[in-house]
């Protein structure tokens, strides 16, 4: 069975006749419109907390505080994981970043839920499986949970963060994330287009 | 209406940066910290009417403390028996403390009070236990005579780099 | 200057970790809003059917650019005790690249994969098991790697620092490069659309 094809409308209304149903996705509002909402934000994270945004340390505190408390032992001898383990004494929900997170996820879920968005289903182009897809999905991820540890941040914490405090480090990650995006976007175009 | 909504924010966003190309810098000239350095040789050069403060606790401070510092903990500290008129330095383990301690005695009217950068960590990392990086540039090879020098006025212990001496630690940075 | 809030002690820990899911959920409504919580809008940026991702970073950016640069020239927000991370340029470089492939390759990133998460996309879960996978390699490659991790630093570098060049110009520079780059994309979006 494709799923990817498979809708179930959260809310429950079935399709009435030929593609009439009560609640059709809104249209997404004006990208400059939501970019200066984010923009605010962002400052709002600056001006009350003296940092900006951030997402990719929420992952490296789940992992490390994971591998400390599956295997304390392992952890300790490893300098990455044994740092998380006094920082946040063994509690992610310590963390500024993790909880953070976690009003994304709530957030995400609010705005999709009002616009009737909230879909559950899997965004690819025709031409790949599901399978397809989420193997794409993983190595991209894994491959992009190692550029942002390297870097030390996202497109949210140095792009979007360093990006408005003009900082170096932050414009020439992002100029990169472009570069490294463009380049690759050709081997891997059978998955979107 | 899309067109002309996003040429308002246009016109807002140029409108407000060329006032800041007028404006120059966002940056008032009072600053609120000095840096570890800067410290280090206005501690040497025996500057009058300096007070030193020590925010921590009192092990904290008998373990060791800024040579002339005085400890009064953060949560005792009072602004209004310290003298407006000296300059005063605030120090805490990083500068979490003392740079709250710093704008409560700003907003007391003190004008030469200051919270020290990095605090005892950077102190010791700059100043007591500089270590001169195996890719460093001529130039900064050079000055390090000069930080070896001030490093050992504190009785600290100066250090070049060699592939066993630099301390492997993780520090968390960025989001 | 009474900003920003935290540093100067206005509150604890404790109300620091209620904003940050107030904070969080309004940065997870407007990413949704835009549209980024949906993988294949997302990459529409590097296939150039779709350039919200540009327009959204770089609105963005320029808002609270301009924000901190006023709020800081007017007092009100004490713009050097904010945060600034550290500047490892090789490192970075690498690490953007880098970022860049697995991002047209997962069509997320971390933050919007949270968002694409509590709208039902089911790719975007398994993206993010990738990249806990991926944060966790590179924890265990970490000795390994530590002297390219911590090479070429540059210390808190800004632009107007290391062009020592006026903040306000650049400042505009960046606005005068956003808004031809929205007008450039928007070109782009009406020629794709045509096609």
């Amino acid at each position: 069975m494709d799923t990817a094809t498979k809708k179930i409308s959260f809310l429950g209304t079935k399709q009435i006749g030929k593609g009439k149903s009560i609640s059709t996705p809104q249209p997404y509002w004006n990208p400059y419109v939501a970019g200066v909402g984010l923009g605010l934000v962002l400052l709002a994270a600056f001006v009350i907390m003296g940092r900006g945004l951030g997402a990719s340390g929420a992952f490296s505190t789940v992992v490390s505080t994971g591998v400390n408390a599956i295997a304390p032992s392992f952890g300790e001898k490893n300098e990455f994981f044994s740092t998380y383990s006094d920082q946040v004494s063994a509690n992610p929900l310590k963390d500024w970043y993790v909880i953070e997170v976690i009003g994304i996820l709530i957030g995400g879920f609010i705005s999709g839920f009002l616009a009737h968005r909230f879909k559950k289903t899997v965004d690819k182009g025709r031409n790949i499986s599901v399978r397809g897809r989420f193997t794409y999905a993983f190595i991209g991820g894994a491959i992009m949970g190692i550029g942002a540890k390297l870097a030390r941040g996202c497109t949210s914490g140095q792009a979007l963060t360093g990006g408005a405090q003009l900082n170096v480090g932050s414009w020439l990650f992002m100029i990169f994330i472009f570069i490294g995006g463009y380049a690759a976007a050709y081997f891997v175009r059978r998955q979107w287009i | 209406m899309k067109l002309t909504q996003n040429k308002i924010l246009a016109g807002s966003a140029i409108i407000l940066s060329v006032f800041a190309v007028i404006a120059g810098s966002p940056f008032s000239s009072k600053k609120s910290y000095i840096n570890p350095e800067q410290f280090a040789d206005t501690l040497i050069s025996k500057k009058q009417n300096l007070t030193v403060v020590d925010l921590r606790d009192k092990k904290d401070y008998n373990d060791y403390h800024i040579p002339s510092a005085i400890n009064v903990n953060a949560t005792r500290i009072d602004p209004s028996t310290f003298d407006q008129k000296n300059m005063i330095v605030l120090y805490s383990g990083r500068d979490n403390i003392s740079k709250t301690i710093q704008y409560k005695f700003e907003k007391e009217g003190f004008k030469k009070a200051y919270f020290l950068n990095g605090g005892i960590d950077d102190w010791m990392n700059k100043i007591i236990f500089p270590v001169l990086l195996k890719n460093s540039s001529e130039a900064e090879k050079k000055n390090f005579e000069n930080i070896e020098r001030r490093s050992m006025y504190f009785g600290g212990q100066p250090e070049r780099e060699d592939e066993n001496s630099v301390k492997k630690i993780y520090r968390r940075e960025g989001c | 200057m009474s900003a920003p809030f935290f540093i100067h002690g206005f509150f604890g820990d404790g109300t620091s970790l209620l904003i940050a899911v107030i904070i969080g959920i309004f940065f997870g409504f407007f990413l949704e809003r835009g549209g980024l919580g949906n993988a294949t809008k997302l990459v529409g940026q590097f296939y150039f059917y779709d350039m919200t991702v540009f327009k959204m970073m770089f609105t963005a950016i320029i808002t609270a650019m301009l924000g901190l640069f006023w709020l800081s020239y007017f007092g009100f927000l004490d713009l050097s005790l904010v945060y600034l991370i550290p500047t490892y340029i090789l490192p970075q470089i690498v690490g953007g690249f880098i970022f860049g492939i697995g991002f047209v390759m997962g069509g997320l990133c971390p933050g919007t994969s949270c968002v694409a998460l509590t709208t039902g996309r089911i790719d975007s879960f398994i993206l993010i098991l990738g990249m806990i996978f991926g944060v966790f390699v590179f924890g265990e490659a970490f000795p390994l790697i530590r002297n390219f991790y911590y090479s070429t630093p540059m210390g808190n570098a800004t632009f107007p620092r290391l062009l020592n060049a006026s903040y306000g110009t650049l400042v505009f520079v960046v606005v005068i490069i956003a808004i031809v780059g929205f007008v450039g994309v928007e070109k782009i979006e009406k020629k794709f659309a045509n096609k």
